[in-house]
């Protein structure tokens, strides 16, 4: 049923040659242990060995430049789902192969290995071929096989797809590979911040807007065809959106003092975003996507901000300080029944929404006035710390489609002073990798899948 | 799916690498996988996903020949036995502990699956698969419908809220709880449900802090099945009982919206 299940990539020929996975693992799988990972922790990670592909010294030097990329893509790729320990050659270099494949399996089951990543890469007139196999070792039985083919500059892309196909076969969850995260940036000479992209590893960063001037707060659309962000031009704040595959802009919502921080609602129809109203005091609002149909969600003196949309769409999050100090409350997408939902410490903010929609991502002050990440339970209304150990401030969660990890905004200090990047982590706070390197970058927000 | 296939083959592979099993052990082996086969059938009876049942009863089927082809090995020999049948125990455990793990996976992925668990309690009473068994404690109850709530799995949340609402109707939660099943409703667009359950709580919860909010929901929902003069005397009474409310604020926003004077 899996591997029936097709990729509708424009560029990329995909085929699956080695078979009816379904019907094969009934009668040649029995040392299969495999694809019992429910939940991803470390428990049951699965030893994964993926060694050089074979025929790389045969291509020509740019065809290998590409096949080296997909490969190492490919083993990050499948370290960073949680579901694979992968050992690549470095691990794998102890070992004398002798080219006859069952000796060569109980090798590799010899490191703890379960499975076995066999990739052949050939070179076709200005595109390569590869042909990847996973293997159960155990059983010496091919579990997975696909066969992709496009030009050398989707080597990034063939890794991910195929990253993302085995992640699924595994766990039945989609992989986050081809996912990408938006955030804000001043990297450029003038210093102004623009919306920038890129992939969910740090990969291809590109600028989407050209404004001069100040942009930030990007959220996707649910498509993740669409980002709704916030930018001064013409002077005050307003909303903003950009189609990405047009690159076309156009303002959703500009009169007024400001209208900030927008965030789409789940159907893609509304836009919840925070307003103000005079007097230094803001409050939150919707509006449908061409910016009609305004509609004021709260009434208190304070400044109501950051909204964020449950995934069901029956729910808002915001950062209110009605009660003298910032926190977060949640109230129904109506704007009635508020409910607090953080009560530890004196500064909660940016909340985001797990994607089952029982748990709220925000930054949590500590004592030495950082901000760590937290998360709160909406059941148990209990807060994690996720970032405590860490120096720095931790800032603006964004979960990843799949739930299982979230980008944020920290602090770096170093020789040449401190900077703020963004960076992914998992959810108990471990497998942090920093994805930006220059300027400062803030607001990460981690796009929804593909559409297939 | 794909998960049940495995969990059967975690058995199969615990059997095989027990190697030789005494007949009786075979046979509580069998009752075992016989019973998970009913549990599986049992989930797909409930999902109305053709292909999902179909592919599942396929793989049943392959476990079930497997099974019978790793038996005629097993009876082969019926020496060595001991630890691996204590091994074999510990992995059924797992077993079970896995198939209940799936069935909440199930239900929390499929939307047409809602009415399962219901079903579920009472069928799957087994000792070993606690997860699966009705939550008694009045908290453990709450907090699951709230999570389903929260996850929009509204049939879920509602029966479980009712569940709580008739084992519990003295809690000092039973408001919020009527609350829920309203709002449930409410989110599934089944609005006369959801204003009979917002009737229940004004008659029931007279003096809730949810009134404000079921006045004004009452109201909501009275206008989205077309009934506007209900509806505005629903929104003119939170304006009337609740003036400085949120609520109040919403009502007359929205009585604004639709040319009334809010008063």
């Amino acid at each position: 049923m899996r591997i029936r299940r097709s990729l509708a990539l424009a560029l990329l020929v995909v085929c699956a040659f080695v078979a009816p996975v379904a019907s094969q693992t009934g009668t040649e799988d029995e040392g299969s242990e495999i694809s019992i990972v429910l939940d991803g922790t470390a428990r049951s990670r699965l030893r994964l060995a993926v060694p050089d592909p074979a025929g790389l010294e045969k291509l020509s030097p740019e065809a290998r430049r590409a096949a080296e990329e997909m490969v190492d893509v490919l083993r990050r790729d499948l370290e960073a789902s949680g579901v694979f320990i992968v050992q690549g050659p470095d691990q794998l270099a102890v070992l004398d192969l002798t080219g006859d494949p069952l000796t060569d399996y109980l090798l590799y089951e010899s490191l703890g290995n379960k499975l076995l990543l066999d990739a052949d890469v050939i070179e076709e007139p200005g595109r390569l071929v590869l042909e990847g196999r996973v293997f159960n070792l155990a059983s010496a039985s091919s579990v997975l096989g696909k066969r992709y083919r496009g030009g050398f500059e989707l080597a990034r892309r063939i890794a991910h797809t195929f990253a993302d196909e085995i992640v699924f076969y595994f766990t039945g969850r989609r992989g986050v590979s081809l996912t990408s995260i938006a955030f804000h940036s001043d990297r450029g000479k003038s210093g102004n911040r623009e919306i920038y992209l890129m992939d969910y590893d740090g990969f291809n960063q590109r600028a989407i807007t050209a404004h001069e001037t100040l942009s930030m707060s990007p959220d996707w659309s649910p498509g993740s065809d669409f980002i709704a962000y916030v930018s001064y031009l013409g002077g005050a704040p307003g909303l903003h959106q950009v189609e990405l595959r047009s690159g076309r802009k156009s303002a959703i919502l500009t009169e007024g003092d400001f209208n900030i921080s927008p965030a789409f609602s789940p159907d893609g129809k509304a836009i919840a975003f925070s307003r103000s109203v005079g007097g230094g005091n803001t409050e939150v609002f919707v509006c449908n996507r061409d910016g009609s149909n305004l509609r004021r969600l709260t009434n208190s003196r304070g400044i109501d901000t950051n909204p964020a949309w449950s995934p069901t769409g029956r729910e808002i999050a915001f950062t209110s300080n009605r009660s003298g100090t910032p926190q977060i409350y949640v109230m129904s997408a109506e704007g009635s029944d508020l409910r607090r939902a953080t009560s530890l410490g004196r500064y909660n903010d940016g909340a985001a929404w797990s994607p089952d929609g029982t748990k709220l991502a925000h930054s949590a002050r500590r004592q030495d006035n950082n901000f760590d990440i937290a998360i709160t339970d909406l059941v148990t209304l209990e807060t994690r710390y996720l970032t405590e150990s860490a120096p720095g401030s931790h800032e603006s969660p964004s979960y990843s489609p799949d739930g299982k990890k979230l980008a944020y905004a920290a602090n770096l200090t170093s020789r040449s002073g401190t900077t703020t990047q963004i960076f992914t982590m998992d959810l108990d706070g471990g497998g942090r990798r920093q994805l930006t390197r220059y300027g400062n970058n803030f607001a990460p927000s981690w796009s929804g899948y593909p559409k297939q | 799916m794909g998960c049940i296939r495995s969990v059967l083959s975690v058995l199969v592979i615990a059997a095989v690498a027990g190697g030789c099993v005494s007949t009786s052990d075979i046979e509580a082996i069998q009752a075992q996988l016989s019973d998970i086969q009913r549990q599986v059938l049992l989930l797909q009876q409930q999902s109305s996903s053709k292909e999902e049942v179909a592919t599942l009863r396929d793989e049943v089927a392959e476990q079930t020949d497997q099974l019978l082809k790793s038996e005629a090995e097993m009876l082969v020999g019926l020496e060595q036995l001991s630890t691996q049948i204590e091994q074999l125990q510990a992995n059924l455990g797992d077993t079970n502990y896995r198939l209940a793990q799936l069935s909440q996976q199930i239900t929390a992925t499929n939307q047409e699956l809602q009415a399962v668990r219901s079903a579920l309690g009472g069928s799957l009473r087994r000792p070993s698969a606690p997860s699966i068994e009705p939550p008694e404690d009045p908290r453990d109850l709450y907090d699951s419908a709230y999570s389903d709530y929260l996850a929009g799995r509204y049939d879920l949340a509602v029966s479980g809220f009712r569940r709580y609402l008739e084992s519990f109707p003295e809690s000092p939660q039973a408001d919020n709880a009527n609350y829920w099943v309203a709002e449930s409703l409410f989110s599934q667009q089944k609005y006369s449900q959801a204003i009979i359950e917002f009737d229940r709580m004004l008659t029931s919860y007279p003096d809730s802090e949810k009134t404000p909010s079921v006045l004004l929901k009452k109201g909501y929902a009275y206008l989205e099945v077309g009934q506007r003069e209900q509806g505005l005397v629903q929104l003119r009474n939170v304006v009337r009982q609740y003036p400085q409310s949120d609520e109040a604020n919403l009502a007359r926003q929205r009585l604004r919206s639709l040319g009334v004077d809010p008063g």
